[in-house]
């Protein structure tokens, strides 16, 4: 059967996405819960990869593009919205927030998607950074060249990361020095835009955009956290209750996992109310004395 | 053929074929270069973020990369390189980063590198720079101390006994040591009485530090005034409008 696809965007290109499925959920959140940038990092591209599996993968997606992707896999896929609740002094505070206002406030943000050296002997380009951390900077450089033409005669440049990294040794250190620039500044330029609009009650950290990663994984942690105890406890119910298998829960999106639990809720209330209703008609008046 | 090492190649050649022709003011010669390298500035960055927090370690190593990038970019060849002053090596220092952007920032002032380019080909070394000569008088006889201008070998030779030194060791004792070695650097050769003791044979470096340690103080103030000559020379070059552009990883990162 073929699987539903949808439309999800990044800041320069439409693409056809397949939806995220409860496992998956729950493996990305518990990448997330493990802290480590460099297997989230993997995961990401894995998933980005999977989900995409019907579209063309464009050579200039960048890090932006890649959270911009993910964000529009949560409102398709889980929910575009996400409720918040924080207490303090024994006062209750909720917040929804809209995911929608999130990818729209990044898609709005203004800065250079391409770096472009060119003098009388060399073109170079290069995207911004693609992946959520590098071991070194010049694996930035070699992961996001896309281009390079020296005395006019175009350099083939599609080899692994390592080997890409042994030709930029060999180039004019003006080029790496000028894109570390070239990303430093679009950095500077966005990195202070709060793209998720919190109230202060719910958060005193302003969340934005960084094309180095770190910020990108606080808004995935925001947007793809997941209680894993109560998710267990509540599949259980499932498998339990109502004859479903882990197989099948797996496979499903959580957004229809929910509708799932809201039908289990309302058929639930409705017994109890007809139960509380029969309870009542039953009842025998006391004997007259 | 491989695929890569085609690509390879062509890269290669295409920094052979952008040679950059350097002059020396003190050899008083053009000589040929390759330009620096993403590589040759990554070595240079290095020690700029190196954290082990052995300074001396961190300060040498960075003049012998400085050193060694000279040697291998050099187009005549190694010999001709480590016959070069130390002057000369910081003008090709220079004229590397010079080929590869005229433009330097110092806390966000323009510096006009066109003033140093020129200052280069112009400004000579006067003979009190090249070499000098000072006769110490003693009741038990003379000194003659001869100075002139290290050359890159020596540099390189003399760095390497300083890490030797240096190893495991606080910067605090060894300090003077390291002092009395730059001092070496410049000196030609001592002679005391009928005795010559020649400091240009680095491989001795050890044993020639411990000589200067023995000799009167006022030996190592002639080697200073020589130094302090050289300094006047080599600043000359490297000012511009009363501001000294340092020749320091910051100024090959800001390109």
């Amino acid at each position: 059967m073929p699987k539903f696809i949808y439309p999800a965007r990044t800041t320069s290109n439409v693409l056809q996405l397949s939806e995220i499925t409860q496992g998956t959920y729950k493996t990305f959140a518990k990448m997330i819960l493990n802290n480590d940038i460099k297997c989230l990092n993997i995961f990401l591209n894995k998933l980005i990869d999977e989900l995409t599996a019907d579209s063309v993968l464009p050579d200039n997606l960048n890090i932006i593009d890649k959270l911009v992707l993910l964000l529009d896999a949560r409102c398709y896929s889980i929910s575009p919205t996400i409720d918040l609740a924080t207490e303090i002094k024994k006062e209750k505070h909720n917040y929804q927030l809209n995911i929608n206002d999130v990818i729209d406030s990044i898609l709005e943000l203004k800065y250079k998607k391409e770096f472009v050296y060119q003098d009388k002997s060399i073109i170079c380009k290069a995207t911004l950074p693609r992946q959520l951390s590098y071991d070194a900077p010049e694996d930035i450089f070699a992961d996001s060249m896309t281009y390079l033409e020296l005395k006019k005669e175009k350099i083939e440049i599609d080899y692994s990361l390592s080997k890409k990294k042994e030709l930029i040794n060999k180039l004019p250190p003006i080029l790496f020095t000028k894109y570390l620039k070239f990303i430093e500044q679009v950095n500077s330029s966005i990195d202070t835009i709060e793209v998720v609009n919190l109230p202060s009650v719910i958060t005193e950290e302003p969340y934005t955009v960084s094309i180095l990663g770190g910020t990108i994984i606080r808004i995935l942690n925001l947007c793809f956290y997941l209680d894993l105890s109560t998710t267990h406890q509540n599949e259980y119910q499932l498998i339990r209750n109502f004859n479903f298998t882990i197989g099948q829960i797996n496979n499903t999106p959580p957004v229809e996992l929910s509708l799932y639990y809201n039908y289990i809720t309302a058929e639930a209330k409705a017994a109890k109310e007809q139960q509380d209703k029969d309870s009542t008609e039953h009842m025998v008046p006391p004997p007259s004395l | 053929m491989d695929k890569f090492l085609d690509t390879l190649k062509l890269v290669e050649d295409f920094a052979a074929e952008n040679t950059v022709a350097i002059y020396c003011p003190v050899a008083g010669v053009d000589l040929n270069f390759k330009p620096l390298t993403v590589l040759q500035t990554k070595e240079m960055l290095k020690s700029q973020i190196d954290t082990s927090g052995d300074v001396v370690a961190t300060g040498v190593g960075l003049a012998n990369t400085y050193n060694n990038i000279v040697i291998e970019n050099c187009i005549e060849g190694k010999d001709v390189v480590n016959n070069l002053s130390i002057i000369d090596k910081e003008c090709i220092l220079f004229g590397l980063r010079y080929a590869t952007d005229t433009k330097h920032k110092v806390e966000d002032k323009d510096i006009d590198l066109d003033v140093i380019n020129q200052n280069i080909k112009t400004l000579k070394p006067s003979k009190k720079v090249i070499s000098g000569s000072q006769t110490l008088k003693f009741k038990t006889g003379n000194i003659v101390v001869n100075t002139t201008l290290p050359t890159v070998g020596k540099d390189t030779a003399y760095n390497r006994a300083v890490l030797r030194k240096a190893k495991d060791k606080k910067i605090n004792d060894i300090v003077i040591e390291i002092y009395i070695t730059e001092a070496c650097k410049y000196i030609d050769k001592i002679t005391v009485g009928d005795t010559e003791v020649n400091f240009n044979d680095a491989s001795n470096a050890d044993n020639l530090v411990s000589t200067l340690q023995k000799l009167p103080s006022s030996v190592l103030n002639a080697i200073s005034s020589y130094i302090a000559n050289v300094k006047t020379y080599r600043d000359s070059l490297f000012t511009v409008e009363n501001q000294l552009v340092d020749l320091s990883t910051d100024f090959f990162s800001n390109i």
